[in-house]
């Protein structure tokens, strides 16, 4: 799930149990591959809105984009989605390589599986064989 | 390689319900007792068989009312106390939740949850408004659940009614109120109870229903959590737990409104803040952004929740746009935190 408020989005997984947020060049780019575009695409509109030299900056987003692939967050597509109007917020800052912010201080939430996981005599969040303190 | 989920089929489910309805049934036999409570300007009744009324009755009490038609009714029984039989074996419950899923399955009208073997087995049938709770034994349910009983059915049928689950504190002041939100130990606990021995009126400390749109909190539980370390910051709650003795467990508490306050139907949402424990000397408040509300409300009330509602993000970010927010630094001189409060609301 996503939303963004203030120029910052906010990403929660909800199958991980982390979140994360981006602001600025990172705000625009998550906006850009939400609206479909890929990363050549996202590159050329940061460049252009934060007035940055092209080929750094795509390096930086391809950076950026594997790892939302690798956490979890996109899905690489090997066919063309069509590309939407994603608005794009005021600039406030010179361009900084976008980036996520990675919260893992929920993840303890969904660590065990409630079910198929955790000791059966003394329910979730025990773990077989173990006493910790109740997550929630 | 990622395993293939097995979802159960609807027939699966709807024979799952149905072994359920009928055990519940044979518990109801031996007693049956009744309540009706006003929950959100909505009218649940509970039909409690056994001892399982002694465990969760008390976490509603507050919110009883005169018998009314139901919007929504639940039949809750334990095995242990009533003798009747397990309404799923082991197997069945396996095969009834997928692997690798937070316990939930939904399909269309049918919404399970399910956290071995304590918390319970819930069943909510959205076509007809009725849903069913089993235990095997009400003498094990454990504290958080008697202090928040029936999340998993209240959270997803107050939805629907658009009635957000938010994991947070309300207290307020003539019908006017903030919201306390953030993680566990984030101090919304300590600042809730601090307002309400104040006399400031109580919305709960742990969990809340919230009307976006409405722009109104309604109480939902009356229980407190606190980490035993943090009782001295309550001192009038000591001795009080339910469930004293238990080092591993945060104590829970039924407090109950004092000096003139009052846990209120509902009120009106005027701003969010965002407790946090820092080193001053005296609490402080300072505006902050609705990025961070959101950010305060959001992954802590979704990754409690046991289902995946794309729209509840949404709606709180709808939330946090709405109001003001407030970061509220806390340190010592904790009394020092309802006027703080106070000044917010305008009183």
């Amino acid at each position: 799930m996503t939303e963004t408020l203030d120029g910052e989005a906010l990403i929660v997984h909800l199958g991980t149990g982390c979140y994360y947020s981006c602001r600025g060049s990172g705000e625009t780019a998550w906006a850009q591959l939400l609206a479909g575009r890929t990363a050549r695409e996202t590159a050329s509109v940061l460049a252009r809105r934060f007035d940055a030299q092209l080929a750094p900056v795509t390096k930086d987003v391809e950076a950026f984009v594997a790892e939302a692939v690798a956490e979890g967050l996109v899905i690489e597509r090997t066919t063309r989605a069509d590309a939407s109007g994603a608005e794009l917020n005021s600039v406030a800052d010179g361009y900084q390589p976008p980036a996520f912010e990675k919260y893992t201080d929920m993840q303890e939430l969904l660590a065990l599986d409630p079910v198929h996981d955790v000791d059966a005599a003394q329910g979730w969040p025990r773990l077989p064989g173990t006493q910790t303190e109740t997550a929630v | 390689m990622t395993e293939a989920v097995i979802v159960p089929t609807a027939l699966q489910i709807h024979e799952a319900l149905n072994a359920v309805a009928a055990a519940f049934e044979t518990a109801a036999r031996a007693s049956v007792t009744v309540s009706t409570y006003t929950i959100a300007n909505l009218v649940v009744r509970v039909e409690y068989a056994g001892e399982i009324g002694t465990c969760l009755a008390p976490g509603l009490r507050h919110l009883e009312a005169p018998l009314l038609p139901p919007d929504l009714t639940i039949r809750a029984f334990d095995s242990a106390s009533t003798g009747a039989m397990s309404p799923l074996d082991e197997a069945a419950l396996r095969a009834l939740i997928p692997a690798g899923l937070p316990g939930v399955n939904v399909d269309r009208h049918i919404h399970v949850a399910y956290r071995r073997p304590d918390s319970g087995l819930s069943l909510l049938d959205t076509g007809c408004n009725a849903a069913v709770y089993w235990v095997p034994a009400a003498a094990h349910i454990p504290p958080w659940e008697r202090a928040a009983p029936f999340r998993g059915i209240f959270s997803h049928w107050m939805a629907i009614r658009c009635r957000r689950f938010v994991h947070g504190a309300a207290v307020g002041t003539a019908g006017s109120a903030v919201l306390l939100v953030g993680r566990g130990g984030s101090g919304k606990s300590t600042t809730a109870l601090t307002c309400l021995a104040a006399g400031m009126d109580y919305g709960g400390d742990d969990y809340c229903l919230v009307d976006v749109a409405a722009l109104q909190v309604f109480p939902l539980y009356r229980s407190a959590k606190l980490h035993p370390e943090n009782v001295k910051r309550v001192p009038w709650l000591l001795g009080e737990a339910v469930n004293e003795g238990d080092a591993r467990e945060k104590l829970v508490y039924f407090p109950s409104p004092r000096g003139g306050g009052a846990i209120p139907a509902s009120m009106r949402i005027a701003a969010i803040v965002l407790p946090h424990v820092t080193g001053a000397a005296s609490p402080r408040l300072r505006r902050t952004t609705a990025a961070a509300a959101l950010a305060a409300i959001a992954p802590t009330t979704l990754l409690q929740l046991t289902y995946g509602d794309s729209s509840a993000l949404h709606d709180f970010a709808a939330l946090a746009k709405s109001v003001p927010a407030y970061s509220l630094e806390l340190g010592g001189q904790m009394d020092a935190v309802p006027s703080l409060l106070r000044s917010i609301l305008g009183t």
